[in-house]
């Protein structure tokens, strides 16, 4: 069994947990507090890739950073590879399937962290960024680890909107989850099961871990 | 301690359930020192002291202190974190997260200075002793002291508090009482304390003024 995709998987899957953190915090940090204009289509956005089927995602995705489009352009100008068909494009496909179950699990705990508190940090003299940062953020802490241990859960499985903007090149897109595929058509028995007793393994203790940190409550709140 | 001394003139008009029924709509200026707010349950005492502090966005009106104005239905408004406003909520709002001497060292001005202005305070309100402890482990009259050492070493304009005594028993409120007297007579800022007490209200402040229904119901004097 080679070991290539399974160490290929967890590089990606831990750069796109790293993206759909940063982005998820301040996404949940501003789902939850703020009601604009947009804030219910926002939220529906974000959340869509827990429902969407890969395909359509993956298509999606390909119309927004394909070599045609405005974005996929800019990419290429800047760095001079495409970017579908990339070891970029898998950790973006694994990024927007992780970013809702970290936006999702933050903003609830975020949600629950007391008006008062937030109110009684305004007055003391503290910006809304400060407040972000030095009360909301530490009393939601539990409920963004757990969100960001299942993101990192979902970016390793991910396969569907891997394969349609990433492919499935052997040494350059090939995730954990792909091989398997590739083994299993290809009756590499011992090969697939090796795979994904590894991958299961990994997953599994990644849930219990998030779901475990989910429960937690913060120390003296 | 300077303090620029000035009055707190607050003319709003607060949404409530219908437009016709305003949660608060007021006229009133608090001078130096304890002014009492008094009033039944939903009269909308802390929705005066939301509206004063900036967490509450009134319909219409004007709010100043001393020379500077912190509201204006025209469209003057300054955010909470620029008004100075020190709000002791009725649940104190102690940050969960920290120790009292950094729940104190929170809001004071000059973030260096933190540390050292959060122990005078927690002396000052006689709960130096806890400094290291969470608040979750304080007694209801200590967390209390923190709350009133937290909002006064932001060094406010004017201070808000909201039935700060409301779970005290007995001696504790009397003493308590007092102690923010003597602290706000020597700051020589507004206090607006909104409480259920009459006692409290006739003992502690130079005026009390009476809510209903969102209104004004009448003034008194002291002790009358």
């Amino acid at each position: 069994m080679s070991w290539g995709p399974l160490a290929l998987s967890l590089q990606v899957a831990l750069a796109a947990t790293a993206l759909a953190t940063a982005l998820g915090v301040v996404l949940a940090g501003v789902l939850a507090r703020a009601r604009f204009p947009g804030s219910d289509l926002l939220d529906a956005l974000v959340t869509a890739p827990l429902v969407l089927p890969p395909t359509v995602l993956g298509y999606a995705l390909l119309q927004v950073v394909g070599r045609e489009s405005v974005l996929g352009r800019a990419w290429e100008s800047l760095t001079g590879s495409s970017l579908v068909f990339s070891r970029s494009a898998a950790v973006l496909a694994a990024t927007v399937a992780a970013l809702p179950l970290v936006v999702r699990s933050a903003r609830a705990a975020m949600e629950a962290v007391d008006p008062a508190l937030l109110g009684a940090a305004a007055t003391l003299g503290a910006s809304p960024p400060r407040v972000f940062l030095t009360v909301t953020l530490p009393l939601s802490r539990a409920g963004v680890l757990a969100g960001v241990t299942l993101g990192f859960a979902r970016a390793l499985g991910e396969f569907g909107v891997t394969l349609m903007l990433a492919g499935n090149i052997p040494g350059l897109t090939q995730t954990g989850a792909l091989a398997i595929y590739d083994a299993v058509q290809a009756n590499r028995d011992a090969e697939a099961l090796g795979l994904a007793a590894v991958m299961a393994a990994v997953g599994v203790a990644a849930v219990y871990v998030g779901t475990k940190l989910g429960r937690r409550r913060v120390h003296g709140a | 301690m300077a303090r620029e001394g000035g009055a707190l003139a607050v003319r709003v008009r607060v949404a409530g359930p219908t437009a016709e029924r305003p949660r608060v709509d007021v006229d009133v200026s608090f001078g130096v020192g304890l002014t009492a707010v008094m009033g039944p349950s939903g009269a909308g005492k802390t929705s005066l002291l939301l509206a004063i502090a900036g967490l509450v966005r009134p319909l219409a009106g004007r709010i100043t202190l001393g020379g500077s104005v912190l509201f204006d239905g025209s469209g003057s408004w300054v955010p909470p974190h620029r008004r100075r406003m020190a709000l002791v909520f009725q649940h104190l709002a102690l940050f969960p997260h920290l120790t009292a001497w950094q729940n104190v060292a929170y809001g004071v001005p000059r973030r260096s200075d933190g540390r050292d202005r959060a122990r005078e305070w927690l002396a000052r309100t006689r709960v130096a002793h806890v400094a290291e402890r969470l608040p979750s482990t304080l007694s209801g009259g200590e967390a209390q002291r923190v709350a009133l050492a937290r909002a006064l070493a932001a060094e406010p304009g004017a201070l808000l508090l909201d039935e700060p005594f409301s779970s005290l028993d007995g001696r504790l409120r009397l003493a308590l009482g007092d102690e923010l007297k003597d602290l706000v007579e020597a700051l020589q800022i507004p206090a607006v304390l909104v409480t259920h007490h009459l006692e409290d209200a006739q003992r502690l402040a130079a005026r009390v003024v009476e809510l209903e229904a969102g209104r004004l119901r009448s003034e008194r004097p002291e002790g009358a």
